[in-house]
């Protein structure tokens, strides 16, 4: 791990409350990621004994700051406010709820590297269930007959690696495979390229527009990538409780989505996966 | 009674017993769970269950029908559709304003090329080979172009989801199926007016959001009858003061299928009312009122006249204060109906509504007289036919509209036939029209 080189990145992560969590998620960059400029924590509502204690927690870490933004929830206004307060050349876009573990040790750096390619735009990697076990994330589809998901997600890691190039795991998350998207959960961009693009749009409420965000870079050329090689934990629910998602989000995916999908093999990158949501097929 | 016989009957006893507190338990327990499931979604609100309830979760417990669509990914290797949603194709055979629409549908389809496909958005039903359907109404449209599937078990937590491809076209006929449509991230889409639905709810929120639908501009009308056109112009909605507005007459005339029969002197003459008291606007108790009021008066001789009634099997036959019974022949099979319907000299068909509806227009074409009502606009219908007798809608009135089609001999009926101006092609109703929307689309 090269310490001494300070990658010019600012790491974004809005939370409300869930001190622990969120200190967790900065904390983690110190002990499995590269050194960055800055790492921003944005407090969305949070209450003041959880804003404080996140403060407390996370006040020896180095380059950490911790603001406010305390609008109704909207993930998209919420991280394009972020990126305006951070300064790095690159951005992070991170959840509270992921955490660098030793798997994640140079993970970044290679997504840092293929970010400032000229032809890159978003880079994302493997995200792995808080049980260390399921695959959370492997980049993201456009799914016929739906609108967008994660590859191989639910599937054992171990299984994954193992039956690498079958009919259920035809593609090798070990190496780098371009994408449609990669979830908002963890992003990486330059900040100029997605300057270029207007930043998320802020139609968006809930869901939708980390995925828009990549189609739009795509078609501006600068190409999604999902970075092969190590992973990073996210704690979310393999059960997750229903969230409604505003339908107002279904209607801007839908609208972005198609412009970035191919009906005669479904999702242009990952056509192996779509291909067997044909039509006529229940 | 011997031992054995006291053992069989007390087991027998016994068993019966058990059989009547198992059938209360099950009832109790159907009943329980009926309440349970209502608190819990929501319709029902008599007991608190939570400190509160997110409001699309009462919303659309109480209003099912509009619960969103999510717009989804076409699938791989589908072409674009025509689109129809229709509540449900649970009838096996369709009448209506659900056959019509299906027929638009497949016309649009089979003209611009498209595969058809049928979106049921209340119930998913049981639907019988839409391929015979369209080949009874003169439309070739094979099974195998024909997709149908269903979003009617979509709930507030539970997505229904539609494949969109984007040269799909969206048509809507009911106004929940236009509130849904017009959602769906489309530029335009049709909507199929065949009547004016908000009059069929009281002041409400069922008025107001079905009106509603009226008053965008993301769709490109296509009326049922001008008389339909012309009401909605009438009320000024913008989409239907645009030059872009269509309409057809329905091609519903049933004169290949042969006229009015000619009765002998000793055969008696029928009178039939199209009786559907489950169908507030077609006036049932208005309607029996009328028929008593003509017999009292003598417009109706009863010594040479039978009276029917059909449309709705869970009707007795009734008894009128003038002494006739009108026969309930129930829902007919269709050439049953077809059959008896030249049988009928005077057929009643009120519809409180701007329409003409289907049955007024398919007596009329084979020379039947008909009693209708007036509504708005709807004033005369001699357009259509001169076999039709207009009606204030009060029974004194249907009354002397009945008068003067029983005055109407058999002769004049017949001759009427000819000068009739009721379509009996859909291809002659829609074609033109369906050519001119699929330019502007």
């Amino acid at each position: 791990m090269i310490k001494d080189l300070v990658l010019d990145v600012s790491v974004i992560i809005a939370f409300k409350d869930k001190a622990k969590m969120t200190a967790t998620a900065a904390s983690s960059f110190t002990r499995f990621g590269p050194a960055v400029k800055e790492i921003v924590l944005i407090s969305n509502n949070s209450s003041d004994s959880e804003l404080q204690e996140v403060k407390n927690l996370t006040k020896d870490l180095p380059n950490v700051k911790v603001i406010e933004r305390n609008v109704p929830f909207n993930y998209h206004k919420i991280y394009n406010w972020g990126i305006k307060q951070s300064s790095g050349k690159f951005v992070i876009m991170m959840n509270n709820d992921v955490e660098l573990v030793e798997q994640s040790v140079g993970l970044i750096e290679k997504m840092y590297r293929k970010a400032s390619k000229p032809g890159v735009g978003v880079c994302g990697c493997t995200l792995i269930y808080g049980d260390k076990r399921h695959i959370q994330h492997a980049g993201v589809f456009l799914q016929p007959k739906g609108m967008a998901d994660h590859m191989y997600i639910g599937e054992l890691y171990r299984d994954v690696i193992s039956n690498v190039s079958s009919t259920k795991f035809p593609y090798d998350i070990r190496n780098d495979l371009k994408m449609t998207a990669v979830t908002g959960a963890f992003q990486l961009v330059e900040r100029k390229k997605i300057d270029s693009v207007g930043g998320l749009d802020e139609r968006f409420i809930i869901g939708g527009g980390d995925v828009d965000l990549c189609i739009r870079m795509n078609k501006k050329s600068y190409q999604t990538w999902f970075v092969g090689g190590g992973y990073m934990i996210h704690k979310e629910s393999m059960s997750r409780r229903h969230i409604p998602i505003p339908y107002s989000d279904f209607y801007y995916s839908y609208l972005s989505y198609i412009t970035g999908y191919d009906a005669s093999v479904g999702d242009p990158f990952l056509p192996k996966i779509t291909r067997n949501f044909k039509y006529g097929e229940q | 009674m011997n031992a054995n016989e006291f053992t069989l009957k007390s087991i027998r006893k016994a068993a019966h017993l058990t059989n009547r507190v198992s059938a209360k338990m099950s009832h109790f327990s159907a009943r329980v769970e009926g309440k349970t499931t209502r608190l819990l979604s929501g319709i029902d609100m008599s007991v608190k269950v939570s400190k509160s309830t997110p409001l699309e979760k009462v919303y659309y417990a109480n209003i099912p029908f509009i619960k969103p669509v999510m717009p989804a990914m076409p699938a791989v290797g589908s072409k674009s559709t025509i689109t129809i949603f229709l509540p449900t194709l649970d009838n096996g055979a369709f009448f209506g304003g659900i056959a019509t629409a299906l027929v638009v549908a497949a016309k649009f389809a089979l003209a611009s090329r498209r595969q058809l496909r049928v979106v049921q958005t209340i119930k998913t039903g049981q639907h019988e080979d839409l391929s015979k359907f369209f080949l009874s109404e003169g439309i070739d449209v094979s099974n195998l172009d024909i997709a149908i599937t269903s979003v009617a078990d979509r709930q507030y937590n539970i997505y229904g989801y539609i494949p969109m491809h984007p040269d799909d076209i969206f048509i809507a006929s009911a106004w929940w199926d236009a509130y849904i449509i017009n959602q769906l991230p489309i530029n335009k889409f049709i909507y199929l007016i065949q009547d004016f639905e908000p009059i069929f709810y009281n002041n409400s929120d069922l008025y107001v959001l079905s009106e509603k639908t009226y008053r965008g501009n993301k769709f490109i009308p296509l009326c049922n009858t001008r008389l339909m056109y012309d009401f909605m112009r009438e009320r000024k909605y913008p989409a239907f003061n645009r030059t872009s507005a269509y309409y057809f007459e329905p091609a519903v005339s049933r004169i290949d299928s042969g006229q009015l029969h000619k009765k002998s002197s000793i055969d008696k003459k029928r009178l039939f009312l199209f009786g559907r008291p489950n169908v507030h606007r077609n006036l049932f108790f208005s309607a029996l009122n009328a028929i008593d009021i003509a017999i009292q008066k003598g417009f109706i001789d009863t010594s040479n006249y039978e009276f029917f009634m059909a449309g709705q099997d869970d009707l007795p036959d009734i008894s009128l204060p003038s002494g006739v019974a009108v026969k309930n022949l129930g829902k007919m099979k269709m050439a049953d109906y077809i059959d008896f319907s030249k049988t009928v000299d005077i057929a009643v068909s009120p519809m409180m509504a701007p329409h003409p509806n289907y049955p007024t227009l398919e007596f009329a074409s084979i020379g039947t007289a008909v009693v209708t009502t007036k509504y708005a606009n709807k004033q005369s219908l001699k357009e259509y036919s001169e076999n039709i007798f207009m009606a204030e809608v009060e029974a004194e009135s249907m009354a002397e509209a009945i008068k003067l089609a029983a005055k109407k001999s058999y002769g004049r009926k017949i001759d009427d036939i000819k000068n009739n101006n009721i379509g009996s092609s859909w291809n002659k109703s829609l074609d033109s029209v369906i050519k001119k929307i699929l330019a502007e689309l």
